[in-house]
């Protein structure tokens, strides 16, 4: 899905990172929410891809860092598809490409079930990360535009997502799915990829 | 009186953070139901309550930081018990050092086949991108496969196996090798205890143009450092 210009503060955020006051925020066109996500202070705006996936972990395996590293790993195989090599770096969540923050990760897990998601930088524009200090590092944000991926928003998310991005996460989650996820993803392909799952393993069995 | 962990979230994860306490001292609790927040690695996590009773005293306060199995409150009221602990937590250390580490082989061991447009860029400089297809899709990977695959920047999971139970074995991919240049991976024909491709295993769409992607080009203006 795709949000108006908003910063959200996360569970762990420091005022500090927000650089501009909420009424400088409102006078921008700006909206500010303090969240109950995982993380520090964050942007969403128009040209992102965010998606919140709803997963019960428990299916899976019961490991937020795990969980944490899946989205990642999702996403990076995303972005390979657009020959962008991106990875992670140590200690700091989130895909990266070139020291620079391509997508950012914020999860809020109640009964091992997740909530929030990803936000992967599209094609926003940059310059209303400059209200913040994003996730509290002092690194620069990136875009796919940015990194001269000539694609629409259309493409990334119908086609990459769906088929490629939720197959990749089905898998890892051993295909537990638990509910809609976002108006991003279509339930057509999600369905494809977990039956496949599900008649693999039933081939595995026999 | 029961006393309340600091849970461990995963297995790499050996402390967490109290970001918030839903009760407070006091306030009676039913058992399972939401008591604090924790965070740990982006994540924000809402832990019930491990037994039913009154919030007696809470000893960790918002913000800091402890190890996993840490006492962070006590509960009176044995309504359900039985799960008090020792209020040391002396393993609780020793994880420390070696946890970063199992975090990495695990991201691995989880990951699927390389996507096409690493392939096409084996010099690129990020970190190596996870060659491996994970168990639960091919079945285990010799290490000698695996290497050849990394060699040839062979996705695994076009390779037709051939052995015990579908597994890929050496003459699995020198057949595939072989057979890369004329045809597009054409399953061979002596593979039929395969498993059906799955659908990761489509070919990869045309590759789109690879990017140098210049850090400077891409610094959010006013962003700082």
């Amino acid at each position: 899905m795709e949000h108006p210009h908003v910063v959200t503060m996360g569970r762990n955020g420091k005022e500090s990172n927000l650089l501009a006051t909420p009424e400088i925020l409102a006078k921008a066109g700006i909206l500010y929410h303090e969240t109950n996500r995982g993380g520090d202070v964050t942007y969403h705006g128009p040209g992102q891809i965010v998606g919140y996936p709803i997963f019960d972990l428990r299916g899976w395996k019961k490991d937020v860092g795990a969980y944490v590293r899946a989205v990642e790993e999702a996403l990076i195989r995303v972005l390979a598809q657009y020959g962008v090599v991106a990875g992670r770096e140590a200690g700091m969540t989130g895909v990266w490409v070139n020291r620079a923050k391509v997508a950012a990760i914020g999860i809020h897990i109640s009964r091992w079930v997740s909530s929030h998601g990803f936000a992967l930088n599209h094609a926003p524009d940059l310059s209303y990360f400059g209200y913040i200090v994003p996730c509290g590092l002092s690194l620069p944000v990136t875009s796919m535009q940015a990194l001269g991926i000539e694609t629409t928003r259309a493409e990334v998310v119908i086609w990459r997502d769906c088929e490629r991005f939720w197959r990749g996460v089905c898998i890892r989650l051993g295909a537990i799915w638990t509910g809609a996820v976002s108006e991003a993803i279509s339930s057509a392909a999600v369905d494809h990829c977990c039956s496949r799952i599900r008649l693999k393993k039933r081939e595995k069995q026999r | 009186m029961t006393d309340v962990l600091m849970p461990q979230m995963g297995e790499s994860i050996v402390e967490g953070t109290l970001t918030r306490w839903l009760k407070q001292p006091g306030d009676t609790v039913a058992r399972d139901e939401p008591l604090f927040e924790i965070s740990t690695d982006k994540v924000d996590t809402e832990i019930p309550s491990p037994a039913a009773g009154v919030l007696k005293e809470v000893l960790v306060e918002t913000g800091a930081t402890v190890q996993i199995n840490t006492v962070v409150a006590r509960i009176e009221d044995g309504a359900s018990g039985g799960e008090s602990k020792e209020a040391e937590a002396p393993k609780a250390e020793a994880p420390k050092a070696e946890a970063p580490k199992a975090e990495e082989p695990k991201a691995e061991a989880a990951a699927a086949p390389a996507p096409a447009a690493q392939e096409s860029q084996p010099a690129a400089k990020a970190p190596e991108p996870p060659a491996e297809t994970s168990a639960e899709e091919l079945g285990p990977i010799s290490p000698l496969v695996r290497r050849m695959a990394r060699e040839h920047s062979i996705d695994l999971s076009a390779v037709p196996g051939t052995g015990a139970g579908g597994r890929i074995t050496k003459a699995d991919v020198e057949g595939y090798l072989a057979n890369r240049g004329s045809q597009a991976a054409a399953p061979s024909a002596s593979a039929p205890s395969a498993p059906a491709p799955y659908p990761g295993r489509l070919p990869l769409l045309p590759a789109p143009p690879a990017v140098a992607a210049p850090a400077s080009a891409a610094l959010a203006p006013g962003c700082p450092g």
